[in-house]
C-alpha cells in the first residue's frame, strides 16, 4: 500500500487517530478548534512525536514508535503550508522558492526550478521582491511555490486560505486545485471552510476530541452527516434520538419527529437513530399549528437571528442538553411578520418527507 | 491631519518638557564649554590618544567576547524550556542593575591574585587583575547583559516557526542555522553589539576597581576624563565631547537598526 498512513496516539492531547490517504488523493480534516487537527499534521511532518504509532509514506517508515524510527523533519519530504505564509523575510521571493531545491542535490538547477514553480503559481513577476512587499495572497502563492519546489510526497495544508479575503481565497483555491490534483502526491487539508472542502477534497474526516468520528467521500458526508459537527458544517439540522418506529425518531426528552427511512438499513424500535433535515424545510410559527399527519412540530426557544443571503436564519436553543440547536431559514417577509426576539418560544414545523432518518452508527 | 481623538491632559507636557531639558541641557553645557581653539591639541595629547586607543581596543575586544558568549546565552535563554534556565536567568542579567564598582569588586574576588579562580591562574603564572585583560573582562561583565537582552528579544520574536518551515523544505539543522536563524538574528545582533560596545566604552567603576588606572595599560577614556578633570578641565571637557559624539552615533545606529528589525518582522508574518 502506498500513499500516506498514520496511526497515532498522543496521550497529552488525548489524540488517537488512524487515517490513510491514497496517492493523488486530497483528504480534508474538519473539527472544532482544539480537536487535534493541527497535531495530526505536525505528527505527519515530524514536528511532533506520537507516544505510540507510525507514519508511513509510500514504502518509507517515517515514524514507528515500536522500532524507534523517527525520520528527522528535513528527510521526510513532507511539505507544510500554513495560514501564515512564513516566507523567510531576509530572502527575496526567488530565493525563498529556491530554498528547498538548494537543500537537495540539485543545487545548480535551484533557481531554474524556482522560476518554474513561480510561473506555475502565476507569481513569476514577483521573483525579485522581498516578502514584506507582498500582499497576503501573493505571499501565500509564493509559499505554495516554495513548498512544491521542495517536491514533497505529502503536502500538508493547515488552513492556507484562512487569512485571505474572499477574492484572493477563491484564486488560491483554484490554484490549489490545479497543483494538488495534477501531481502524484497526496495532500491533507485542515480547514474550517465548506468551500475548501467541496473544491479541493476527495474525502473528508471529522475529528472530535482527538478521534475520527466520521469519514467518507465529501458528497456523502455533506449530504448525510452523522455527527452534529458535520451537520453544522454542511448547514443542515441533525437530531439524535432513538427509533419510535422505522420512520419516527424520539428524542431523549420524548419529543417525536416524523421522517422517512433513508438508505436501506433496517431500523428497529429503540435503536439509536439520527434525523437530518435542511433549515429551508422548517416553517416557523408563533402559535402551535394544528396537528396534521406527516408533519412534526417542535416547540423551541429562539437563540439568535442571522442573515443568510436573502434569508433570515432562526437558530433555536438546543432541544436537549449537549445537542446543537435547530435552525430554520425563513424569508425576510416572514421574519417581518413574526418579529422574533431571542428568548421567545416559537414552533418549528417540518414535513416528514423532508426528514431523513438513519441508524446513528453509520460509519 | 490628527489621529488623536482624546488628547493628553495639558499639564502632562510640563514634566515631560522638564525631563527633556534635564537630559538635554547638560549635553549642551558640555558643548558650550569646549575650548574649540585648543580642541585638536587637547584630544591628541599623548595621554589622551593612549586612553582613546586603549578604550577603542578594549571595547572592541569585549564586544567580540560578548558576541562569542552572548549569542549562545541568548539562544538558550530564549529557547530552553528548562526550569533551571528560568531560575538562573536573573543572575545572568544581574550586572544590568548592579553598581559597576560592585561588579569590579566581585571580579577582583574571582580573578584577583587571591580570588576564587585567580589563585590558580596566579599559580600558573597568569595575572589578570590590573592588566589590559582585566579591563576587557570588566567591560564584558557589565556589557554582556545588554547584548543578551537585545538578542534574546529578537530570538523570541523570530521564533522557532521559520526553522520548522525550513526543515520541512529539506534543510538540515546546520543549514537552518546558517541560512535562516543567523540571518534573521543579524539585526538584533548588530543592535546588541552596538549597545555592548557603547557600554564597554563608557565603563568606569568596574574597570577602576578591577583594573586600576595605568596609562596605556588600563586607563581608558572615562578614567582619563576623571583624572584630567582635576588637573586640566579643558582636556576633560574635550574628551567628554568625544564620548558624547560616539554615544550619539551609537543611539542613531541602534535606532535605525531597530526600525529595520521591525520592518523585517512584520513583513514576514502576515
Amino acid at each position: 500500500m502506498t500513499g500516506l498512513q498514520l496511526r497515532a496516539v498522543l496521550e497529552q492531547r488525548r489524540i488517537n487517530v488512524e487515517l490513510a490517504v491514497a496517492p493523488g488523493e486530497v483528504v480534508a480534516i474538519l473539527g472544532a478548534n482544539g480537536a487535534g487537527k493541527s497535531s495530526v499534521l505536525h505528527m505527519i511532518a515530524g514536528l511532533l512525536r506520537p507516544d505510540r504509532g507510525s507514519v508511513t509514506v509510500g514504502h518509507r517508515a517515517l515514524t514507528d514508535t515500536e522500532s524507534g524510527v523517527q525520520v528527522p523533519v528535513h528527510d521526510r519530504r513532507v511539505g507544510l503550508l500554513q495560514q501564515d505564509a512564513m516566507l523567510f523575510p531576509h530572502l527575496p521571493v526567488a530565493a525563498n522558492v529556491a530554498f528547498g531545491p538548494r537543500c537537495g542535490d540539485n543545487r545548480r538547477g535551484a533557481s531554474g526550478i524556482a522560476q518554474k514553480w513561480l510561473t506555475h503559481v502565476g507569481a513569476q513577476d514577483l521573483s525579485l521582491r522581498m516578502p514584506r512587499e507582498l500582499s497576503g495572497g501573493q505571499a501565500q502563492r509564493v509559499a505554495l511555490a516554495r513548498a512544491l519546489a521542495a517536491e514533497p510526497e505529502v503536502l500538508l495544508l493547515d488552513e492556507p486560505m484562512a487569512g485571505l479575503d474572499v477574492a484572493t481565497a477563491t484564486a488560491m483555491r483554484t490554484l490549489l486545485r490545479q497543483v494538488l490534483t495534477t501531481a502524484d502526491r497526496c495532500a491533507v487539508l485542515v480547514t474550517h471552510d465548506l468551500l475548501d472542502v467541496t473544491a479541493l477534497a476527495d474525502r473528508v474526516l471529522i475529528i472530535d476530541d482527538g478521534r475520527i468520528v466520521e469519514s467518507g467521500p465529501v458528497a456523502a458526508v455533506l449530504a448525510a452527516p452523522s455527527t452534529a459537527f458535520a451537520a453544522r458544517f454542511a448547514g443542515v439540522n441533525l437530531v439524535a434520538g432513538s427509533a419510535e418506529d422505522d420512520t419516527t425518531l424520539r428524542t431523549t426528552t420524548g419529543r417525536q419527529l416524523a421522517g422517512f427511512g433513508a438508505g436501506n438499513a433496517v431500523i428497529v424500535r429503540d435503536q439509536s437513530v439520527i434525523a437530518v433535515f435542511s433549515p429551508v424545510a422548517v416553517r416557523v410559527d408563533r402559535e402551535r399549528p394544528p396537528a396534521r399527519a406527516g408533519v412534526s412540530t417542535l416547540e423551541v426557544t429562539v437563540a439568535e437571528l442571522d442573515h443568510r443571503g436573502a434569508a433570515i436564519r432562526v437558530r433555536a436553543e438546543p432541544l436537549d442538553a449537549g445537542a446543537a440547536g435547530l435552525a430554520a431559514d425563513i424569508s425576510g417577509q416572514r421574519a417581518a411578520e413574526l418579529r422574533l426576539i431571542p428568548g421567545e418560544r416559537v414552533f418549528f414545523t417540518v414535513a416528514a418527507d423532508q426528514v431523513a432518518i438513519r441508524p446513528a452508527d453509520r460509519a | 491631519m490628527s489621529d488623536t481623538t482624546v488628547g493628553l491632559p495639558r499639564w502632562i507636557y510640563l514634566p515631560a518638557v522638564v525631563g527633556g531639558l534635564f537630559v538635554a541641557v547638560p549635553l549642551v553645557a558640555v558643548v558650550l564649554k569646549v575650548d574649540w581653539s585648543k580642541f585638536g591639541s587637547l584630544i591628541t595629547s599623548t595621554s589622551s590618544l593612549a586612553a582613546l586607543l586603549l578604550s577603542l581596543q578594549t571595547a572592541a575586544a569585549s564586544t567580540a567576547l560578548c558576541i562569542l558568549l552572548g549569542v549562545p546565552m541568548a539562544l538558550v535563554l530564549a529557547r530552553s524550556r528548562s526550569v533551571l534556565v528560568r531560575w538562573v536567568r536573573p543572575i545572568f542579567l544581574l550586572p544590568l542593575v548592579l553598581p559597576p564598582v560592585v561588579g569590579g569588586i566581585a571580579l577582583l574576588y574571582a580573578f584577583g591574585r587571591l580570588g576564587l579562580i585567580g589563585r590558580y591562574l596566579d599559580a600558573a603564572g597568569i595575572h589578570i587583575a590590573f592588566s589590559t585583560t582585566a579591563v576587557v573582562l570588566a567591560q564584558t561583565f557589565v556589557s554582556l547583559p545588554f547584548l543578551v537582552i537585545a538578542l534574546e528579544g529578537t530570538v523570541r520574536s523570530v521564533g522557532a516557526d521559520y526553522e520548522a518551515v525550513a526543515a520541512t523544505l529539506g534543510a538540515r539543522p546546520t543549514t537552518v542555522w546558517r541560512r535562516v536563524t543567523m540571518p534573521m538574528l543579524l539585526p538584533g545582533l548588530v543592535s546588541g553589539a552596538v549597545l555592548a560596545f557603547a557600554r564597554s566604552l563608557g565603563e568606569f567603576g568596574a574597570t577602576l576597581t578591577f583594573a586600576g588606572s595605568r596609562q596605556g595599560v588600563t586607563r581608558t577614556l572615562p578614567l582619563e576624563i576623571y583624572l584630567q578633570r582635576e588637573s586640566d578641565a579643558d582636556a576633560a571637557v574635550a574628551l567628554s565631547l568625544v564620548l558624547v559624539v560616539i554615544a550619539a552615533v551609537v543611539v542613531a545606529a541602534v535606532g535605525s537598526r531597530r526600525l529595520v528589525t521591525g520592518g523585517v518582522g512584520s513583513g514576514g508574518r502576515r
